[in-house]
């Protein structure tokens, strides 16, 4: 059965107090994005870890509110159906984003292998070719700490996008990497949209926040626990 | 005094809870392998590598250990029961002392010292580092994905193990009594002594007391590995709490399937 993508992901007055991991709570945040569209936030330096991607995904329940994807809310969802769903989703993460026991290149297929009856050759083949549109020579090998943190940036890019997600979570993206490595970006972004994908894009990088103003169809700042609507760049 | 009997109830009932929530574990752990949609090619790789890390990689060691077992149990047997006069009990007695309780008890032991201290680890560590959080945002359910595959991956090797261990220490200790003229006699009469010695109750102890305490060492490693919640600090508190209650869980399953048994 086709999914429904008007509204992929919905928060209806959602709060969620500041707790670690995260640097900041969400008050009182609603929103809702479809598929196509780029939502581009613009977080503080240094404060940029908010619960957003974590609640959209329906790993943390929040304290008030709903989060509801694809018309759903979280907490209703059968564990398997959940999964499967977070299973549509890429996503960079903020911090951390790799299995330390496992190899680069069987983290990035991970999710792949693990919800699809893909062959490996298929699933590693477009990772290899998102990795070369990224810039990067190969899909890189061996455990994730031996890797240049550029370099494991930008494979947890390829990641993000592997597989056609639904919704894509970015998450401070361009941290670590150069900036002439953002062109490669958008343009991937662009392709996702135009295949009907969702993207959530947060950043605190200035030049990057300039680069999605043109872009993005609803831009959001922070300003301590509000996320407001941004008009023009 | 009301104090002090409240706080006792309150710890009794603590640790009655603690001991429920492992047997819950252990029983989903078997509920949810019988499904097909737990095993994608993900979780079946995750798996066969625990089964290759804690069975197969062990094997020398343990072998090692059934030779030396072999030789100081299964020799001594061999002598004092030919003077005297018994040798048609060394089956009997082998079977009692090797496969019912030495057995599956040094293997345990071994299986808990190098795999489980290691998984106890291995899951605080990825649980500090946020790595269990990268797997749920996949839609790897973590239960699924770490504790299923390590739980019976543990109980199935313990079990493998046991077997090669009982094999190795009876062969070495009919070839090292042959070799000091222990006269153990035709190696035909002494497999048979071996197995018409075994009765079905003793096929049901080594079952529930390799799978059993397999389980059971594999589900408390993974569950203190998972409660670590701050600090890098917690994950060797965890390997020792997840050792010492691994260990009692090993005795009391133990001494219960011997009473059982033996009754």
């Amino acid at each position: 059965m086709p999914l429904d993508t008007k509204k992929l992901v919905e928060f209806v007055d959602v709060s969620i107090e500041a707790r670690p991991p995260f640097d900041l709570g969400l008050n009182s945040f609603s929103c809702v994005f479809g598929a196509g569209e780029l939502l581009a936030v613009h977080v503080a330096d240094g404060y940029g870890h908010l619960p957003l991607a974590d609640s959209a995904e329906g790993l943390i329940e929040p304290d008030k509110g709903q989060v509801l994807v694809l018309g759903e809310d979280w907490r209703s969802l059968a564990p398997g159906r959940a999964a499967g769903l977070r299973g549509r989703i890429g996503r960079v993460f903020h911090e951390h984003g790799w299995v330390s026991n496992l190899d680069m290149d069987e983290n990035v297929t991970l999710s792949q292998r693990h919800h699809t009856l893909r062959a490996e050759e298929e699933i590693v083949a477009e990772a290899r070719e998102l990795a070369s549109r990224f810039g990067l020579e190969t899909l890189p090998a061996g455990r994730p700490g031996a890797l240049k943190r550029a370099d494991r940036r930008r494979t947890e890019w390829v990641r993000a996008f592997l597989g056609n997600p639904l919704l894509i979570l970015l998450e401070n993206p361009m941290r670590d990497v150069y900036s002439g490595a953002l062109e490669s970006l958008l343009n991937e972004v662009k392709r996702a949209r135009a295949r009907g994908a969702g993207v959530v894009w947060l950043t605190s990088d200035p030049p990057t926040w300039k680069a999605l103003s043109g872009i993005a169809d609803r831009k959001l700042e922070q300003k301590g626990a509000d996320l407001v609507p941004v008009k023009g760049v | 005094m009301s104090n002090w009997l409240g706080r006792l109830g309150a710890a009794t009932l603590g640790k009655l809870r603690v001991h429920g929530d492992t047997a819950a574990v252990v029983w989903e752990t078997f509920r949810v392998a019988l499904r097909r949609e737990t095993w994608p090619r993900t979780v079946r790789n995750v798996f066969v590598r625990q089964v290759l890390f804690t069975g197969y990689e062990a094997s020398r060691f343990i072998s090692l250990l059934a030779v030396m077992v072999g030789i100081s149990v299964v020799v001594q047997m061999q002598v004092w029961l030919a003077r005297v006069g018994q040798t048609g009990l060394l089956g009997p007695v082998l079977v009692m002392v090797i496969v019912r309780e030495l057995g599956p008890l040094l293997v345990n032991f071994i299986v808990l010292g190098r795999s489980g201290t290691a998984v106890a680890t291995e899951l605080g560590n990825m649980k500090i580092a946020g790595e269990v959080n990268v797997l749920d945002s996949q839609g790897l359910d973590p239960f699924i994905y770490l504790v299923v595959p390590r739980v019976l991956g543990m109980a199935i090797s313990v079990f493998c193990l046991t077997i090669i261990f009982v094999i190795v220490s009876f062969l070495s200790g009919y070839l090292i009594g042959l070799l000091l003229g222990a006269n153990p006699g035709p190696f035909v009469l002494f497999v048979e002594s071996v197995f018409r010695a075994v009765r079905p109750a003793d096929v049901a102890s080594v079952l529930v007391k390799t799978f059993v305490p397999g389980a059971l060492t594999g589900a408390i490693c993974c569950m203190e590995g998972l409660s670590v919640s701050t600090s890098m600090t917690e994950v060797p508190q965890v390997t020792t709490r997840a050792v010492v209650r691994s260990v009692g869980a090993l005795f009391v399953v133990s001494a219960v399937m011997s009473i059982l048994t033996y009754a």
